[in-house]
């Protein structure tokens, strides 16, 4: 029998936990995905945008050019100037500052809708492929009935209880995005059920959906999880402009990309740049979203990436040479 | 009282094949069938087959005679349509009892294709420590901080002993193993938490030559080991049969045609399929 290493060498090389049976720690793993997307021209891409996203999302809870409440109602509709570098609105206010203060209310309403959608997405193909054949059938039906709402009538169904809030925004587009996931996650997760490894975990005494599910697993399912997720980050920022246009988004006074679009749309035939910036926006971050899931899939699924594969059979090699060293 | 297949099927060959260690396994009046109602296929026509503690029981037949689906549902893959499996005494009586959580903690299982029953997402020594992990977890011990450590050792154990050498394999992923070694991966992800009973079913169909001949010698090596542990071995191959097997069941149509003594059965088959089977493997 080979190796049983000393702990605190291998905890030093391989940070806590995770390291035994050839198991990659998470940290080395998230390294080397990271570097794998930088090497390709779209991931670099994504990579930047949602860098900056976060940066500036960060940068705004400290400082924006303008306090949100300033106007300078001489200088409505101002163009571009050292002064005002995205130029002003319909009341004078600064487009950079409410653009950089609804980064971080777009960024909360996408990390909320992916999370949301997850769950509810997760749950229902749960249900979907359980082995209980009616509790999987009355599933599908639920879902594909579920699935014909549209996200704007359910953020209006919302609404009128709770009034226009994020929260709303999340949860109709959250809702609406589950349904979708699971209906496309269902087919890959059914395949895994049915799979021969979960059979042979399940006569191991495994579970055949916690199988499928469980954390250490996923990697099954991560490659149309990482689309889905990323396309439902997406599709939330556009949603959240669509539904406060339509007065059922972001309330009044709160920054978002949403907001900003809807304040300067109505002039946009006199002052076209005021939309290009806040629509440039949008446009720009949810590309970048819908690259980053089809990188994501490539990068960090081992089957596609060798350099996950070669790194696991480095971890497996140096963590018995620790183990001799110790 | 009703008399089994097995047992007329034993007499007929003597009584040393009827004796042996303690049952572990016995299956009594089988029955399984598949298909629609206008087209039923007939899979298994009252079969009685016992497994006994340290013997190596291969079961051959013909594709279709019904090897596969009598020992998966031996071992609570399937379920019988008529009949009856207990295991250790107990009876199998559900994906739940407490019978078959036993049986599935004190079994393993090596399957035909070692590429679809290993995740190709999970690198070898994932899918090896999936068994303890899972044991640990239906036994109710938590990870204790010495738990990663004993299962990494177990790991590396197992892997040594199917004649894989540890640092080399546990990192390593099934796409980037041939035939042989994903097999003898999947027989140390077998072997790993020391089960009782082991079940292979067809190990070397789906591998080389030069596979089979490495994994004939990883279980050889797993008898030579583990000589309480019971196999049974599912296999179209007679020289494998020969030279792991104890004691051969011979499946045809559904039904034991034959059953007896490794040596006894091979060289002098009662029945004409019997004859006509190692008449063919001598091609």
């Amino acid at each position: 029998m080979t190796s049983v290493s000393d702990d605190g060498k291998r905890s030093k090389r391989f940070g806590r936990g995770g390291h035994t049976t050839g198991n990659v720690p998470l940290r080395m793993r998230f390294g080397v995905i990271i570097r794998s997307m930088w090497h390709q021209s779209v991931g670099r891409f994504a990579l930047i945008v949602m860098a900056c996203w976060i940066a500036v999302s960060l940068l705004s809870l400290f400082w924006t050019p303008y306090p949100l409440l300033y106007t300078d109602g001489g200088h409505a509709w101002a163009a571009p100037s050292a002064a005002h570098p995205l130029g002003t609105d319909g009341v004078g206010a600064d487009v950079l500052s409410w653009l950089m203060a609804g980064s971080r209310t777009n960024l909360v309403i996408a990390l909320l809708t992916m999370l949301v959608s997850a769950v509810i997405g997760l749950a229902c193909t749960a249900v979907m492929i359980s082995g209980r054949r009616a509790l999987a059938s009355a599933g599908v039906v639920v879902v594909d009935a579920l699935i014909a709402i549209p996200t704007v009538l359910l953020a209006l169904l919302f609404a009128v209880p709770f009034g226009t809030s994020i929260s709303v925004i999340v949860a109709a587009c959250g809702m609406t995005y589950g349904l979708n996931m699971a209906r496309i996650v269902k087919p890959s997760a059914s395949l895994a059920a049915r799979s021969a490894y979960v059979e042979a975990a399940r006569a191991m005494g495994g579970e055949r959906v916690a199988r499928v599910f469980s954390p250490i697993s996923c990697p099954r399912l991560s490659p149309v999880l990482a689309v889905q997720l990323s396309m439902s980050a997406g599709t939330s920022i556009l949603a959240e402009a669509g539904l406060t246009y339509l007065g059922v988004g972001v309330p009044s006074g709160v920054p978002s990309w949403g907001h900003t679009l809807t304040t300067s749309v109505r002039l946009i035939s006199v002052y076209p740049l005021t939309v290009l910036w806040p629509g440039l926006t949008v446009t720009l971050v949810v590309t970048a979203l819908y690259l980053l899931g089809d990188t994501i899939r490539d990068c960090a699924d081992p089957l596609a990436n060798v350099e996950l594969r070669k790194l696991a059979a480095a971890v497996g090699r140096q963590t018995h040479n620790t183990g001799a060293d110790a | 009282m009703r008399e089994t297949n097995e047992q007329t099927a034993t007499r007929k060959r003597g009584p040393a094949e009827a004796s042996g260690g303690t049952v572990l396994l016995a299956a009594r009046g089988i029955c399984k069938s598949f298909g629609t109602r206008a087209h039923r296929v007939q899979a298994l026509r009252d079969v009685d087959m016992d497994v006994r503690e340290g013997e190596c029981v291969a079961v051959i037949g013909g594709s279709g005679s019904g090897k596969t689906t009598l020992t998966r549902i031996m071992f609570g893959l399937d379920t019988a349509d008529a009949g009856t499996v207990r295991y250790r005494g107990g009876l199998l009586a559900g994906p739940r009892s407490a019978v078959m959580r036993q049986l599935r903690l004190e079994s393993g299982i090596v399957f035909q294709n070692p590429f679809t029953s290993l995740d190709p997402r999970w690198s070898a020594g994932r899918s090896i420590a999936e068994g303890l992990v899972v044991h640990a977890a239906r036994s109710g011990r938590r990870h204790s901080a010495g738990g990663g450590e004993a299962i990494d050792a177990a790991v590396r154990g197992a892997l040594a002993m199917v004649g894989l050498d540890p640092d080399e394999f546990i990192g390593r992923y099934p796409v980037d193993m041939s035939g042989g070694q994903a097999q003898r991966v999947a027989i140390a992800r077998a072997m790993v938490a020391q089960p009782r009973i082991m079940l292979a079913d067809e190990p070397m169909s789906a591998v080389d030559v030069s596979g089979r001949v490495q994994i004939l010698d990883a279980l050889t090596e797993i008898r030579r080991r583990q000589p309480h542990m019971a196999m049974v071995i599912v296999s179209h191959d007679l020289g494998v049969v020969q030279q792991l097997a104890d004691r051969i069941v011979v499946l045809h149509d559904g039904r034991i045609e034959e059953t007896g003594a490794t040596g006894d059965l091979l060289a002098n088959p009662q029945s004409a399929y019997t004859k006509q089977l190692i008449a063919a493997a001598a091609w």
